[in-house]
């Protein structure tokens, strides 16, 4: 178990005044049974109000409103988190996790070379752990030459990639395998950007894998939100009228303050 | 009924002077067309009425439960009555309407069930609609219309009145109201069947309001009028479809929707008629299961069939399909509207090989349907009558009880060789009779 520090910030900055901003952020961890949130702040400027819900994933969300011009949002969580992944607890599957989505669908490319690695025997576990090394045999880390709308064959072309396509490329090869699998976005030990990696159903617990590190998840993770692929995990989701550019800076902190 | 065949003509007149419209894109470009009128009517005797209804009533309760069992237990797959799969991968299905109790428990208030007759009499449904179905408000202000123009018309035949509608619909949005008023959600001025929703907001007693009347703010959702007064919204009938409604949840373009309107959903603060989420029940592959729906939550027999249908995703049915290809209507179930239909007769050989090698390789994809001969009705055309195929849209209220509408949109090709009574298509419609005695 790590007892863990964390600093979530955002910052978007407009071109001009925007009115009428509506924004869902997922950006307050909520308790499970491998993670517990005893204190968190959250700071928000400006918002006219917010309040706190829960999506069909069970996730957190922060939903709320500022209708005066601004040209500047931004929002900040801090707070503490146990995180003891091995007390972990079974949960019941939603069979959607099973079927394809949005980014995660496979290409023919994306498809033979999955019957090339398909593992051959073994647990979900260990056929997902197969999974997630010859993802990481195949692709190198890249910042910069995909973005948010990548999708997993889109990043399997290409042979690049960050967290979020990494964590695609598992999701879409784990579903092809049988295994129920899920994206999982939020933070990890040290100082960055949002960090996004998978979970697998081993038919009776979810299990976090992190293809960007090629190992499984352990305690110097806090979870924000999952759901199917990147979609559903947005940090922040908006609209507003206004016709400008914006520019978000984010910062995630974790430290381990653990005593022992 | 003479007098009212000979004055057809005036209803139509009546009915462009009151702006009984439909608005079609053709090349980009908005086009408002008169939806045409025949005058002669569609009748149903009461025998037979009372059967579609009891029919139709079956269907649509049993359509509800089913909807109120995916998003929750899903019994019915765990059953083995429905395959996983046709859930699962229907673009209907909505995970973010899962564990969402709708007010009243109800998933289709309104629900317009497509059916049409066989030369021997026997009715088929061919499809349900329960994602806000659109077409009530022609058959009533035709009423409306014939009654005026030919009043004697109606002092001979004993018609049951139509014009409950509004009524039935009042009462449905009464039914689940979480407190607040109701109100009628048109995308704009240039959506297909604007008329209609103006025009059933005006007899419904419902606010007519388009997105940006509308506002949530505390997990409620508000109507602000031209003076900026906030009333609290009860019921949101939205004729706009579910990726539109929320742009927070759905498709983050969507300009005809009210942002957070899922979070005031899911946190059982307004009713939304009709419910998100309800594709998942009207899909092309789940239509299949519905006869088997109806017997595993009602434990009665259909009473009303479907027509003869096969699922390539059963080894037996494909390999009837395969057998049978040049005499079947082959219908991909991830198209939507009339798009993937395919006569198997209009196929050349090389065609139907290609069809039947896309059928082994994605089973899941398709299914067949036996070619139903259905029956004309005369419509006029000129100074003589021709006959026509004809589709009868029969709309099914939910409320406290469940409830078939005296009437119905009968729809018809005008075209001599076409099946196609799609209004976009250029079909036009007739009023829908039930006799009283």
């Amino acid at each position: 178990m790590r007892k863990l520090h964390f600093t979530y910030k955002t910052n978007l900055v407009f071109g001009g005044e925007v009115t009428r901003h509506c924004f869902t952020l997922r950006c307050i961890p909520a308790d499970d049974s491998i993670q517990k949130i005893c204190s968190y702040e959250l700071k928000l400027d400006p918002a006219e109000y917010y309040q706190i819900n829960r999506d069909c994933f069970g996730n957190r969300t922060c939903i709320g409103r500022c209708n005066a011009p601004h040209r500047t949002f931004s929002f900040a969580v801090e707070g503490i988190a146990f995180v003891h992944t091995a007390n972990r607890q079974p949960e019941a599957l939603h069979p959607i996790f099973r079927y394809p989505s949005e980014y995660t669908r496979v290409d023919p490319a994306l498809e033979s070379f999955y019957r090339s690695v398909r593992p051959k025997t073994g647990d979900p576990l260990s056929r997902a752990c197969a999974l997630m090394e010859a993802i990481g045999d195949v692709m190198s880390y890249t910042p910069g030459i995909t973005d948010v709308s990548t999708t997993a064959a889109g990043a399997f072309a290409l042979r690049q990639g960050v967290c979020q396509d990494y964590a695609h490329l598992l999701i879409a090869l784990c579903r092809l395998d049988g295994i129920p699998a899920r994206y999982a976005a939020g933070m990890i030990h040290g100082e960055g950007l949002t960090h996004g990696w998978t979970e697998i159903y081993d038919g009776s617990c979810w299990i976090g894998l992190d293809p960007t590190h090629s190992k499984m998840a352990d305690d110097h993770l806090i979870k924000l939100c999952h759901g199917r692929d990147y979609a559903d995990c947005a940090v922040v989701r908006g609209i507003f009228y206004g016709n400008f550019q914006q520019e978000q800076s984010v910062r995630v902190v974790v430290e381990d303050c653990s005593e022992w | 009924m003479f007098e009212l065949i000979e004055n057809g003509d005036q209803v139509n007149k009546l009915m462009a002077r009151y702006g009984v419209k439909f608005g079609i894109y053709k090349n980009g470009q908005f086009q408002e067309q008169i939806f045409p009128f025949d005058a002669i009517p569609r009748i149903l005797s009461r025998q037979e009425f009372e059967r579609l209804e009891k029919g139709l009533i079956q269907r649509v309760d049993a359509l509800n439960r089913f909807l109120y069992d995916i998003y929750h237990g899903k019994q019915i797959i765990a059953d083995g009555v429905v395959p996983e799969d046709f859930v699962f991968s229907s673009k209907g299905y909505l995970p973010q309407c899962e564990g969402i109790t709708p007010p009243g428990n109800c998933y289709s208030h309104i629900s317009g069930i497509d059916l049409v007759q066989a030369k021997n009499g026997t009715w088929y449904v061919l499809e349900d609609n329960l994602r806000i179905p659109s077409g009530a408000s022609y058959p009533m202000i035709a009423r409306e219309l014939t009654r005026r123009v030919s009043p004697r018309t109606f002092a001979k035949y004993h018609v049951v009145d139509n014009r409950n509608y509004a009524k039935m619909l009042q009462d449905v949005m009464n039914n689940v109201n979480t407190g607040g008023i109701n109100v009628i959600m048109t995308p704009g001025r240039y959506n297909a069947a604007f008329f209609e929703h103006s025009y059933l907001a005006e007899r419904a007693k419902a606010v007519l309001a388009f997105p940006q009347d509308l506002f949530v703010e505390n997990n409620k959702l508000y109507y602000s009028n031209y003076t900026g007064e906030r009333q609290k919204v009860g019921t949101l009938y939205r004729r706009v479809s579910d990726e539109y409604i929320d742009p927070m949840t759905f498709l983050p373009e969507s300009l005809i929707g009210v942002p957070h309107l899922m979070d005031v959903y899911r946190a059982g603060n307004v009713a939304l008629v009709n419910a998100p989420g309800n594709g998942v029940a009207d899909d092309k592959g789940i239509y299949y299961f519905v006869p088997k729906m109806i017997s595993y939550y009602l434990g009665e027999e259909p009473i009303l069939k479907n027509a003869p249908t096969y699922l390539a995703f059963y080894e037996e049915d494909r390999e009837y399909i395969l057998r049978n290809l040049e005499k079947l209507v082959v219908k991909d179930v991830s198209e939507a509207g009339g798009y993937g239909v395919v006569f198997g007769n209009r196929l050349s050989a090389e065609e139907q090989r290609q069809l039947a090698d896309e059928i082994k390789g994605q089973p899941r994809r398709f299914i067949a349907q036996e070619v139903i001969d259905f029956i004309d009705l005369n419509i006029v055309e000129g100074s003589t009558e021709v006959p026509r195929k004809a589709d009868l849209r029969a709309f099914v209220l939910s409320g406290k009880e469940t409830k078939v509408w005296a009437s119905g949109l009968t729809r018809f090709s005008r075209q001599a060789d076409s099946f196609v009574v799609n209004s976009s298509q250029g079909g036009g419609f007739k009023d829908t009779w039930v006799l009283s005695r």
